[in-house]
């Protein structure tokens, strides 16, 4: 019973061992989220007090403070530790949300036909021709900065790409020829999404899924840099690498190397994976068709 | 110049900086006392013209050019002011003292009601002489009644809309509503510039705030203003003050990215920053970069030149309580906080404890002696802390609260928040939420009170600690005191001072006001003091640090040396 | 197929109403308006500012008036083709945003180009020497730009330029006419952070396009005919790999303009990106407006560009 998964992700591992490492970092990720308070020594906002009750700003890397201290003297060791915490939380909730919200409009536009899809098609292009950035500041600004903000405009940003992904894949299953012959066949729509159509868009949507956990991350860290992200004492790596790129990068360049690590890993372990994946279960997948 | 007369020519340059400067004549005559200022000072003479152009950074980009009607330093004074005069000024050399801008010398009644104003012979940038008539066009339009007036219209409460008569051309006098020993303080404020009559009368408000379209008489014309480029002006070659300014002109480049600017200094593609200004050079950086460059780069600083303070809103609770209110004041642990924020291990403190009042123009009325005995200073901090718990209990909140904090994302203000916070949340189990957001946003929040408590900071204009009070507890609504919180007896003391020309008085009535703020019940708490740093090369020669940051903003005095020794370090 | 693009074209008045109305709205919903940005708005100086104050200014502004009226007028405006006056800097619109538009656009392209030129050669050896060491590391290198955010990637250039080197592109742009060497100073480090950015999906795209080729039966017979390797992939793969990659460069180019606003402050160019973060911060919506409206335009007219051309090269796609 226990063999067959095992053996699938040895089989994996070996013919994308890069995959097999982007899997693992995301493990890793998921592990560290989960044990964070048993793996961290403080706590994320903990201002940390020595014996002589001085707050230790700036410590550099060493035996107490294995990565060092950031600008107010907390562990960032601690700090980075649940930000595996916020980055997922960031991460799944825009891609749990996202995605799946964005998917199931995709499929509806490809599928509901003219009225629906011209309606849909159109809020896309208008979404997609106003840079993401801008759409993402402005509700930021709107709604207040908060973590759930944040996840909220990372989804209002995916609207465009995600549907039109998602649409010209359905499209393109849509067309091919045993889906062409079923429905000559006088196989109802609901049998036809259900047998053909949703088993292929799985796929994609795993990948997407992977992409876009990646993306979110990267996208939080860029609000914070532009001043509207999550509140400055939560422990966001994006928000660590920023405080420390504002000022603090030539005195304390480990306030900003180590988050900057901790992205670069993670993105880049959710691209191996994502690339992996998108090359065992849709071989034929290629860059994105014109809009018919 | 030779190896040889380099050292003798530093000795010299020594010696004559040692030399007493000569101070302002003043005469007593019937009609009152006369103060003339001797032109052109010593240091006129030792500056050197430079054909060149003097380069800066500055991280601002202005949008608003008529300095009567505007809100704010960097948006407006700090690219304006060059093209203008004031009547009077602070002595760029010297910058506690003032000193005849436009003017000549002034003469005080016995009463101290009138100043009569002696101008000197200057000319406008199309060429027109400046007359009294601009100078009485110009104070009208000051405190003109009904138009905005955000930093000007203080002048309001000293002199009444067309009050001044024009006695000759060159002669203007001014009575005052009341004998104040503010007046000149603030009428030698970067923001009272004089303006020529034929040329503002004509302007409305909103084309008055259009680059070039106001000129004055000042040091500088502005050549273009490139906006999010670079603004650029040239010499007034035709500059009542002969020789000045040193430069044939300045330009300013606009870059928005912090550390893009430090580099820019680093790699000397600037002589200077803006000067010292808010905010972002208060930090060690400068003197870090200093360090870098072995003293190229010259790290400038105003020491206590800005207020970081928390706003609790009375609009709903936990703070329409005074009781919580109290013991958020007294939790606060100053020393640290100001320790972490302000502080830099081997660089020492860029900042101050902070207090009520800014300690400036020689008025210290919070010393740090006294401080050490005070609730809310004092050390160590469990004193403080068990009666905040216990006024905490009393209102109810055994177990503190939940609440948003809102303030600017200005890096030092969300460091201050991030301390704060913790302490809080440490000291009285107060959970702040930190929303740090852009200026505009977080001005609008603080007036309209959406949330529990702000973070704000403000930076000195004048060189008396009136200007404090009157902006936090003297306007009510508005950004600084938003629910107008009032207390009597401090209004009282606030417009008894302005008319207290005894020194000693005054600087009781000070006293008396922080002992009433020090219930620690009103809308202020206050956090830290800090610098207002800058940089410049260490070439540059006769940039002398003023008071704040809102003074000597115009590089009329300054000159380039390419012979000056590197200082050591 | 003219028709198909004159039908796409119409459907851009629809699209172009929606991003105004969208911007407009949004924007009002913003705390703080252009009234408080001017009186209050300095970085960390703070003025007395009264609430009569604003009041005054923004009856002067006429940001008084109800939201419809506001937007009607600005509409009508636009449509005689006047894009407004600056709130913030009380000049016309157009005049700042024509040589700013260039320079972002400049910009865009040369990141593009050099995203492209290193995109492809890395995609295609991946694909050539698919599961191979090299195909490890082209991946990881071009991951490499994606899993950074442009802003660290950007500072930690000038930091290590400054700090290293003790160099940094000249302050103060100069246009490509006026001085092509200095212009190309200013832009080279921005445009290479960008074209990184883009770089690893470029390279995927190429890649798994690539490796559909190959598999394509023609590939196979001219294997079979004993052509070299190098010369099926030159001359039969490559041509045909390379449509997607052309399609996605498009979109890219679009989500380009986009990603400048941040690589644009801190390189310090006066590109649209900067005065867009302005006008926000100003609560400029004149200024916002007219950059939404205009990059809008570019990027649904590239988008058409990039579709029509996608059916004159492979003559299989069909346009209804």
């Amino acid at each position: 019973m226990l063999a067959a998964p095992w053996n699938a992700v040895a089989d994996f591992s070996r013919r994308k061992p890069l995959g097999a490492l982007g899997g693992f970092i995301v493990l890793a990720l998921v592990v560290t989220a989960l044990l964070a308070p048993v793996l961290s020594r403080y706590g994320p906002r903990q201002i940390i007090r020595e014996a002589d009750n001085r707050v230790p700003v700036h410590a550099p890397p060493g035996l107490s403070y294995p990565m060092g201290t950031d600008h107010v003297g907390r562990d960032i060791v601690s700090r980075i530790v649940y930000g595996a915490r916020i980055s997922l939380y960031v991460g799944l909730g825009a891609v749990v949300i996202g995605v799946t919200g964005w998917f199931i409009v995709g499929m509806a536009s490809a599928y509901a036909g003219r009225g629906v899809d011209l309606v849909v098609q159109r809020l896309v292009d208008a979404m997609q021709a106003v840079p993401g950035l801008i759409i993402v500041l402005a509700i930021m600004a709107v709604l207040g900065s908060s973590l759930n903000n944040v996840v909220i405009a990372i989804v209002i940003g995916m609207l465009a790409p995600v549907v039109r992904t998602v649409r010209s894949q359905v499209l393109s299953v849509k067309e091919m020829e045993y889906v062409v012959a079923a429905r000559a066949l006088g196989a109802p729509a609901s049998r036809i999404i259900a047998r053909h159509i949703l088993p292929n868009c799985l796929a994609i949507y795993l990948i997407l899924a992977t992409y876009y956990l990646g993306f979110a991350i990267i996208l939080e860290a860029s609000l914070s840099f532009l001043g509207v992200g999550v509140p400055p004492d939560v422990p966001s790596w994006g928000g660590m690498l920023t405080a420390a790129a504002q000022g603090h990068i030539t005195k304390a360049p480990w306030a900003g190397i180590f988050p900057g690590l901790a992205i670069f890993i993670v993105v880049l372990g959710f691209n191996l994976l994502g690339d992996a994946l998108r090359d065992v279960l849709e071989p034929r997948l290629r860059g994105e068709r014109p809009r018919q | 110049m030779t190896r040889g007369v380099l050292p003798v020519a530093v000795l010299l340059l020594m010696t004559i900086a040692v030399i007493p400067r000569p101070s302002a004549a003043q005469t007593s005559t019937p009609e009152g006392q006369t103060f003339t200022f001797p032109w052109p000072p010593d240091w006129v003479a030792r500056g050197k013209y430079q054909k060149m152009i003097l380069k800066g950074v500055t991280g601002f980009n202005p949008g608003q050019w008529d300095v009567h009607a505007c809100g704010t330093l960097p948006d407006c004074l700090m690219p304006s002011s060059p093209q203008f005069n004031g009547l009077v000024y602070h002595d760029p050399v010297n910058p506690d003292r003032i000193v005849c801008d436009l003017c000549e010398s002034w003469t005080v009644s016995r009463d101290g009601k009138t100043y009569t104003f002696r101008l000197r012979q200057a000319q406008w940038h199309d060429g027109q002489p400046v007359t009294a008539e601009d100078i009485k066009f110009s104070l009208d339009r000051i405190v003109e009644p009904g138009a905005i007036r955000v930093r000007t219209g203080v002048m309001r409460a000293f002199y009444e809309y067309g009050a001044a008569q024009v006695i000759d051309d060159r002669t203007v006098r001014v009575p005052l509503r009341f004998a104040s020993p503010l007046f000149l303080e603030n009428l030698a404020s970067e923001y009272m510039k004089m303006y020529p009559k034929h040329v503002a009368k004509g302007l409305s408000p909103e084309d008055a705030q259009k680059p070039g379209k106001l000129i004055g008489s000042g040091p500088w014309k502005l050549k273009e203003f490139k906006p999010n480029i670079s603004i650029e002006y040239v010499r007034n070659t035709n500059y009542f003050k002969k020789g000045l300014p040193y430069f044939d002109g300045m330009s300013f480049t606009i870059v928005r990215d912090y550390n893009r600017r430090l580099a820019a200094m680093q790699v000397g593609q600037a002589h200077t920053t803006e000067g010292p200004t808010i905010g972002t050079y208060g930090s060690e950086d400068p003197m870090r970069i200093q360090r870098e460059t072995k003293g190229r780069v010259r790290a400038v600083y105003i020491p206590e030149a800005v207020q970081t303070y928390m706003v609790l809103h009375m609009n709903k609770p936990p703070f329409q309580d005074a009781r919580v209110r109290r013991a958020v004041f007294l939790a606060v642990d100053r020393h640290e906080l100001t320790k972490i924020v302000r502080c830099a291990e081997g660089f020492g403190c860029f900042g101050s404890i902070g207090t009520f009042l800014p300690n400036k123009g020689g008025k210290i009325i919070e010393p740090p002696e006294e401080l050490a005995q005070v609730k809310g200073w004092r050390k160590p901090k469990d004193a403080d802390l068990a009666e905040a718990k216990a006024l905490m209990a009393a209102a109810g909140y055994p177990n503190g609260f939940k609440a948003m904090l809102n303030l600017g994302n200005v890096p030092l203000v969300v460091k201050s928040g991030e301390v704060l916070a913790e302490q809080l949340r440490r000291g009285l189990g107060i959970d702040l939420t930190i929303e740090a957001v852009d200026r505009a946003t977080q001005v609008d929040r603080i007036m309209r009170r959406t949330h529990h408590a702000s973070l704000d900071s403000s930076g000195v204009i004048i060189l008396d600690p009136a200007d404090y009070l009157n902006q936090h507890f003297l306007v009510t609504s508005g950004q600084k005191n938003p629910d107008g919180w009032q207390h009597p007896k401090l209004t009282e003391l606030i417009q008894a001072q302005a008319k207290e020309p005894d020194p000693g008085k005054r600087l009781r009535m000070f006293k008396d006001a922080v002992e009433i703020l020090r219930g620690g019940e009103s809308h202020v708490v206050p956090l830290s003091w800090g610098f207002s740093g800058g940089m410049m090369d260490y070439r540059l020669q006769n940039f002398h640090v003023p008071g704040s940051e809102q003074i000597v903003k115009h590089f009329e005095h300054v000159w380039w040396d390419p012979d000056a020794p590197l200082p050591k370090p | 197929m003219g028709k198909y693009a004159l039908r796409r074209a119409l459907l851009f008045i629809p699209t172009l109403l929606l991003v105004t109305i969208l911007v407009f709205s949004l924007f009002w919903i913003v705390p703080g308006d252009p009234a408080l940005a001017i009186l209050a708005g300095g970085e960390g100086d703070t003025g007395a500012v009264s609430a009569e104050q604003l009041q005054q200014l923004r009856q002067r502004l006429g940001l008084d008036r109800p939201l419809y009226v506001q937007y009607a007028s600005w509409l009508g405006n636009a449509l005689r083709g006047d894009l407004g006056t600056s709130l913030w800097y009380k000049t016309p619109v157009w005049s700042q945003l024509r040589d700013r538009f260039l320079v972002t656009m400049e910009l865009a392209t040369m990141a593009i180009v050099l995203a492209v030129c290193a995109a492809v050669p890395l995609g295609v050896t991946s694909a050539v020497k698919q599961d191979t060491g090299f195909d490890y590391v082209s991946r990881i290198f071009s991951s490499i730009g994606i899993a950074l955010p442009t802003f660290w990637l950007g500072i930690l250039i000038v930091y290590a330029l400054a700090s290293f080197f003790d160099w940094l592109p000249p302050l103060g742009y100069a246009t490509v006419w006026d001085d092509p060497l200095l212009n190309l100073q200013q832009l080279i480090l921005p445009a290479l952070t960008l074209a990184f950015n883009d770089l690893a999906f470029t390279a995927r795209v190429t890649r798994s396009s690539m490796l559909e080729v190959m598999r394509e039966d023609y590939l196979r017979t001219a294997r079979a005919k004993g052509l070299g390797e190098l010369i099926v992939v030159a001359r039969h793969a490559l041509k045909n790999a390379l449509l997607p990659v052309l399609t996605v460069s498009g979109y890219q180019f679009a989500r380009l303009l986009g990603g400048v606003i941040i690589v644009e402050s801190i390189f310090v160019v006066p590109g649209m990106g900067t005065l867009l973060i302005d006008s926000i911060i100003h609560r400029d919506f004149i200024v916002l407006q007219a950059i939404v409206l205009l990059v809008a335009v570019v990027v649904l007219v590239i988008n058409l560009l990039v579709d029509l051309s996608y059916g004159v090269l492979d003559p299989r796609v069909r346009y209804q």
